[in-house]
């Protein structure tokens, strides 16, 4: 590996420098487009929707768990309001039996305990085989009426049945527990006391079914309601009421009934899937003054937050962030109506958990590329090697002269090259040829004129050797005082003079001096008198002897 | 080059695993452990206070969070776990964590469940009063882990008492032991005109310490033995209440008829003061505000005085999740500690575990804030030197036969009761009626129990 990153590093450096190898060069590009290629693709595939955001499993997850916890509330809910509706008919149409068969009016059963007691014996059935039809965890009848209205703290009758030791969604293995009514009630049908039991429902305790008591109603349907939570006094409970009024024959409002969802109950039939967000949780909610109140439930995975009764709330773009119990959420919200009334279902997961998730598919994505990333360079390594083998191949039988037709190329271009080359060599060799040819012949020439220069060698040796011994006797016919005296009138030569004397010396002729000179022959013979005169000598015969002579003591002291 | 390759070979091998495993790290995820318990039933509950105060504290530094799932009674919790056990319809999930007697570990599979031994340390065991934990101890592992115990009391709606003592000469005294005490029920029953004085919660208890006290043995090859001197020794007294009337054998628990003074004297658990109300409502809907008295365990004369040493345990359901099974003991721990324990245990009547936490509460119970509960630990402390405390016995099916045999006592007597007052009411001479339905009942209990 480290071999291989160096490789790179030198390839980098050395495409910098420009003397890069072709193999190398050639991994750099494969490198850079592969790399350049799934860039593209990764883009348009998040261009066009294929490639989501690093948020958007969250995202929908929360939007998909939203949809279902508000689609499963408003289904739970109208079962409810259908149960109840046919709830307070059988309840309107029981006590006008009941009335009839003790003579009495709805009037007449205030502080009458035992009118009271039979009325909710006759009840009883029929609010303890609704409860066991409906997903509920509990189902009341509460009364305008009461047992003693002499009483300071003001109270109305009514049925209320729980059940108790609720474990499960599922409520049938759970007995069933009155909650309010008469205990006398409770034991005739062999069921035990609410822990924190009373005969009567205290007025204050649900103001929203007292209010739904207290008004005229024109259809039972039309005024059903989801009420807010209440707390059960003494108990730990909270719980939801499904509402609706309980009508006499002539449609006057004697009463509510209904359904009981308790928190407990909430979170047990409520919890969202677990899967990949094992901490994502539902909430039915309701405003209020500081933001959000209401249930919770938990997830599948066992997961329960430790939340606060109260959540705040900010919107955040298409989320909301919640608070609750020291703790930051990040979920959304949907209205819903749930019978008359406006309730918010949430869904959302700890922003611990949110991010904690964004962050493991920032990671994925790190994998992924890092692997992409590997998988080019194996690709671009081993390709560039591939391609580049066969024709360092060749060419390093192009080194070793090895031709084509002894180990044939598969390579077009190296089967050309070596055609090429072969037809180079060829003319090479010609020119070679002509060359080596050229230069015997020089050799020959160069051997001819060496014997010629010897002989003229010689033959200048011997002249020299004549020219010697001729001065050498004409030295001994000169009078030594006539040729100082022809050395002392040279210097008092004119220049014209001085120019036919050189003529002289030279070998010219009298006729070539002339025309030399360009002078005439008069001209010539006056120079010549001049000469004569300043060299002492005689005749023209006498000079060129002096003037050999001189030539030779010059040659002789050089 | 083959090392890059070799490199890609592992990364992709690797990446399934690096792209499940690094999911939120698991590590970092709060454990949620589900608790189904019997401590408070739907009152607000002492024991989800303390889990409450777990939670913010020892749980939230630990990432544990426990969820209270259910709140129920000894008898409900054993169907509730039997039916999630077994996978009935209907049925959720077994909790992570529960309470109940021994006697349920049979149900749902001894090897189902956490040994404590495995989590805890030998030195942290030690702190535990040694034959609580023995009472845990299965098949030789310790499954159910005491965190609360109680012994059984009399309790007594004073209010109510003193007037029918004033108006027959009562006295409290004759509470204190059993023929005397059902001879007061047959008085109450007439003085009210039928309504009834006494309630035993527990018959099975009721024989099995008698029994006890009186050197006899009440289970004998596994089941109840009704055939013994003892068993009628202790069973007519009863049985003459029941019938003429002042002992109520109706089905459900005491607290149920002191809310409305239908009973005003039960004997129970410790932990029954916390249904016990300072008030009783009327059928107007008027109440009474009344004054609670506690004595020790009533005996028969002659008898050794036994009580019964009674407290469901915690338990733990084995859990592939490592980290689930040292939360549950994080949290075994947390609950026992002596102040948690000692928080615990005094706001519901329940006895503390720990030789630690009880000789403390023991030795100073002005420490204890409510009166009422000062008074009860007052009776208990009247009982530690004297009585002898007895476990539920542990035998196949136990659960099932001590139901069994509580409703068929139930069943027996009140039909005796009914038929009693029917023929008294027709002119029969009301002691040779009882004495027939002593006997034909204690036949038939007898019967029922052999078969």
């Amino acid at each position: 590996m480290k071999l291989r990153l160096k490789d790179i590093r030198s390839a980098l450096g050395a495409a910098r420098t420009g003397s890069v190898s072709m193999r190398r060069r050639l991994m750099l590009y494969f490198f850079a487009v592969l790399l350049l290629f799934s860039l593209l693709i990764a883009m348009l595939l998040f261009l066009f929707g294929a490639i989501d955001p690093l948020d958007s499993e969250l995202e929908w997850a929360l939007e998909n768990q939203l949809e279902s916890t508000a689609n499963f509330v408003e289904w739970q809910c109208n079962n409810q309001a259908a149960y109840a509706i046919s709830l307070s008919q059988q309840l309107t149409s029981e006590i006008k039996e009941e009335l009839s068969d003790s003579k009495l009016t709805f009037d007449r059963l205030r502080n009458d305990p035992d009118a009271l007691e039979s009325v909710q014996n006759r009840l009883f059935s029929i609010i303890h085989s609704n409860m066991q039809l409906v997903p509920c965890s509990g189902a009341f009848c509460f009364l305008n009426t009461t047992v003693n209205d002499t009483l300071p703290d003001k109270s109305y009758q009514g049925l209320y049945l729980k059940y108790a030791n609720l474990y499960a969604e599922n409520t049938i293995h759970n007995d069933i527990c009155m909650f309010r009514g008469f205990s006398s009630v409770a034991r005739e049908n062999d069921i035990n006391l609410y822990s924190t039991w009373q005969l009567e429902t205290k007025e204050g305790l649900f103001p929203e079914a007292e209010a739904l008591m207290a008004s005229k109603h024109e259809s039972i349907s039309k005024a059903g309601f989801l009420s807010s939570v209440y707390k059960l006094p003494d108990s730990w409970e909270n719980v939801r009421l499904f509402c609706v009024p309980v009508l006499d024959p002539d449609g006057n409002t004697i009463g509510a009934c209904g359904f009981e969802i308790s928190n407990l109950y909430f979170m047990l039939s409520h919890k969202a899937l677990g899967a990949d967000q094992s901490q994502i949780f539902c909430a039915l909610f309701d405003r209020c003054s500081d933001g959000y109140t209401g249930q919770i439930s938990g997830n599948q995975s066992g997961y329960f937050p430790l939340v606060d009764s109260v959540f705040t709330a900010e919107n955040d773009g298409n989320r909301t962030v919640f608070h609750s119990g020291g703790i930051e959420y990040i979920g959304k919200i949907r209205e819903v109506r749930l019978g008359a009334t406006g309730h918010v279902v949430a869904v959302m997961v700890p922003a611990e958990e949110y991010h904690a998730l964004v962050r493991t598919v920032q990671l994925k994505i790190s994998v992924i590329l890092f692997i992409t990333a590997i998988a080019i360079l194996i690709f671009a390594l081993w390709g560039s090697k591939r391609y580049v083998a066969p024709i360092l191949k060749d060419l390093e039988r192009v080194k070793e002269g090895v031709g084509p037709e002894q180990e044939g190329s598969r390579i077009l271009e190296i089967v050309d090259l070596f055609a090429f080359l072969e037809q180079q060599d060829l003319e090479h060799e010609a020119a070679v040829s002509a060359l080596h040819q050229e230069a015997q012949e020089a050799e020959h020439r160069l051997e001819h004129l060496q014997s010629e220069l010897s002989q003229a060698n010689r033959d200048y040796e011997l002249a020299q050797v004549e020219i010697s011994r001729l001065a050498y006797s004409r030295k001994q016919e000169v009078d030594p005082d006539e040729f100082r005296f022809f050395l002392g009138g040279i210097s008092k030569f004119t220049p014209t003079e001085r120019k036919v004397f050189d003529l002289y010396l030279d070998g010219k002729s009298a006729k070539e001096i002339i025309e030399i000179l360009g002078i005439s022959e008069n001209t010539l013979k006056f120079h010549n008198k001049n000469l004569y005169n300043k060299l002492g000598v005689s005749s023209r015969k006498q000079l060129p002897r002096y003037a050999a002579l001189m030539k030779q003591q010059e040659t002789g002291t050089d | 080059m083959k090392k890059l390759f070799a490199l890609f070979l592992v990364s992709a091998v690797m990446l399934p695993a690096i792209l499940g495993g690094c999911g939120r790290g698991a590590s970092s995820e709060p454990v949620t452990l589900t608790i189904w318990h019997v401590y408070g039933s739907q009152t607000e509950s002492p024991l989800n206070d303390r889990i409450n105060e777990f939670n913010q504290t020892e749980g939230k530094e630990n990432g544990i969070v426990v969820s209270v799932a259910s709140v129920t009674n000894s008898s409900a919790i054993d169907e509730m776990l039997t039916a999630s056990a077994h996978n009935e319809p209907g049925a959720g999930p077994l909790p992570d964590l529960f309470t109940a007697y021994p006697r349920v570990a049979e149900e749902i599979g001894p090897e189902n469940l956490l040994d404590w031994e495995e989590v805890l340390s030998e030195q942290e065991l030690d702190t535990y009063v040694e034959e609580f934990l023995e009472e845990g101890r299965i098949g030789g592992r310790l499954l159910m882990l005491p965190i609360a115990k109680s012994t059984e009391l009399l309790f007594l709606n004073k209010t109510i008492f003193d007037r029918f003592a004033a108006d027959t000469g009562a006295s409290e005294g004759s509470l204190l032991q059993f023929e005397s005490l059902f001879d007061l029920c047959c008085q109450y029953y007439d003085w009210s005109e039928g309504s009834e004085m006494f309630q035993i919660n527990d018959f099975y208890h009721y024989f099995l310490t008698n029994i006890t006290g009186l050197g006899g043995q009440f289970i004998r090859d596994r089941k109840p033995d009704c055939s013994s001197a003892e068993f009628e020794q202790v069973y007519l007294p009863m049985a003459r209440a029941a019938i003429h009337g002042g002992l109520c054998t109706g089905e459900g628990y005491a607290s149920d008829r002191w809310k409305t003074a239908e009973v005003i004297s039960n004997i129970g658990s410790t932990a029954g003061m916390l249904y016990l109300r300072d008030y009783v409502t009327y059928e107007d809907n008027t109440t009474e505000d009344i004054e609670t008295r506690v004595y020790p365990y009533p005996t028969f004369s002659g008898a050794s005085p036994v009580a019964m040493q009674r407290g469901t345990g915690l338990f733990a359901v084995k859990s592939q999740d490592e980290r689930k099974n040292k939360a549950a003991a994080i949290f075994a721990k947390w609950i026992t500690e002596k102040q948690h324990n000692l928080d615990f245990v005094c706001a519901s009547g329940y006895l503390p575990v720990t030789d630690d936490a009880s000789s403390t509460l023991f030795s100073d119970l002005s420490a204890v804030d409510n009166e009422k509960y000062q008074m009860l630990y007052g009776a208990v402390d009247q009982m530690y030197g004297s009585y002898s405390f007895c476990p539920l016995p542990l035998y196949n099916d136990s659960g099932s036969i001590q139901e069994q045999f509580e409703a068929t006592v139930k069943e027996v007597l009140s039909a005796a009761h009914e038929s009693y007052v029917a023929r008294v009411e027709q002119g029969e001479d009301p002691e040779t009626v009882l004495s027939e339905f002593l006997a034909s009942s204690l036949a038939e209990i007898r019967n029922a129990t052999e078969q």
